[in-house]
């Protein structure tokens, strides 16, 4: 194979599994927060910052990528 | 509370290393922070997690809540920053928190803010000399001897309260203290030992925060070098006949690459030093401290032989 075509190839396979790893990575992340409230996980900070508020109680909020 | 996308948070108040995928935030409802939780080396994403430390730092700031003397961890900057203000990305896919940092980086070489020290984020605490407990984050397991901890008194056991202006109630928050404190000069510690409360000043020497970047998405392919040659090591014979000490960096270049070339080495040169020293290495070794130990645009100089005679070769370091 040409070096150009081999590019190319490796291009197109970069491409195409970017979008595979972007598309399994969107349905977790987009699906996490109804999956996350009814674990009784909040996905709003000012909802968080409200019932800190209310309760008096300190705020844990987890940032990760992938649920 | 969980959140899952990074370009929605207040970075500035949100400061982490953003090479993590998972980093967890203590806060009161006025958005100061006690503490985080988090972080990892290069030997493996859990390497410095576990749930009872995660529990540790829960309790540990629960005490802190109720404490009436409370300390929080000072913000870089009092004002917020998101991440379309540096990356110009305004949402629809998902980014990772890596991407974050490469564009903070950018932005830096577009302002001409950028210094070879902001390579090394985030320290780990051994870089001072000090190997936390991973279950109870802020108690050393142990001080690595001749170190600045070691000669500021530190002892295993001890519990660090502070680092710099940071209480301390994890490993991710010695982190982040040490990320804080300057590229080289003095750093002020508390501790307690038993129920006694001590403090010095630790000496921190030149390039102190160096640390194994080999793991660090934002950074692979960017800032991490690679020698562009490699080679066999020599055999015990071959060394004799040089008069080479067993051990000691000793392999015939092959598979050069252009600026290999370029740089003035051939095929069948023998590197034997690494700016004028001789460490005790292979070939394998020698590609990995290359890697560990330098970043791309600095320039080495190999030391090889040719025809038996020594030649230097400088040679400035690119990515793959």
């Amino acid at each position: 194979m040409k070096p150009s075509l081999v590019c190319v190839a490796a291009l197109a396979l970069a491409v195409l599994f970017d979008s595979r790893a972007m598309a399994q990575r969107r349905g977790p992340v987009r699906g996490d927060q109804p999956a996350a409230r009814r674990k009784e996980w909040l996905a709003s900070l000012d909802d968080g910052l409200a019932e800190s508020r209310r309760t008096g109680k300190p705020l844990m909020v987890v940032i990760r990528c992938v649920p | 509370m969980r959140l899952t996308r990074i370009d929605d948070v207040d970075l500035n108040l949100f400061e982490f290393d953003w090479d993590l995928t998972f980093v967890a935030f203590f806060l009161n409802a006025e958005k100061k922070v006690y503490a985080r939780y988090g972080g990892r080396d290069a030997t493996g994403a859990d390497s410095r997690q576990s749930l009872e430390g995660l529990r540790y730092t829960m309790e540990s700031v629960l005490a802190m809540h109720d404490s009436a003397t409370k300390l929080f961890a000072p913000r870089t900057e009092p004002g917020p920053m998101y991440a379309r203000d540096v990356t110009g990305w305004y949402g629809g896919g998902c980014m990772h928190c890596h991407q974050v940092k490469e564009a903070v980086h950018d932005k830096l070489k577009r302002d001409g803010k950028w210094t070879r020290d902001q390579a090394w984020r985030f320290p780990l605490p051994e870089n001072i000399g000090v190997r936390l407990d991973n279950d109870r984050g802020n108690v050393v397991e142990a001080v690595l001897p001749d170190s600045a901890a070691a000669q500021a008194g530190i002892q295993s056991d001890d519990v660090l309260l502070t680092v710099g202006p940071v209480p301390i109630h994890s490993f991710a928050d010695a982190q982040f203290a040490l990320d804080k404190a300057p590229a080289q000069g003095r750093l002020s510690v508390a501790w307690l030992r038993g129920t006694e409360r001590l403090a010095a000043d630790l000496d921190l020497p030149r390039d102190w925060k160096k640390t194994d970047l080999s793991w660090r998405a934002s950074v692979r392919w960017r800032l991490i070098p690679s020698l562009p040659l490699s080679g066999e090591d020599l055999s015990p014979d071959d060394r004799r006949s040089l008069g080479l000490l067993e051990g000691q960096l000793a392999f015939r270049g092959a598979r050069l690459k252009d600026r290999a070339r370029e740089a003035g080495l051939q095929a069948g040169d023998i590197v034997v030093a690494l700016n004028d020293r001789t460490p005790n290495m292979t070939v394998s070794d020698f590609r990995a401290f290359i890697r560990r130990e330098f970043l791309v645009g600095d320039t080495i100089t190999l030391t090889v032989l040719r025809d038996g005679k020594p030649i230097k070769i400088p040679l400035t370091l690119t990515t793959q």
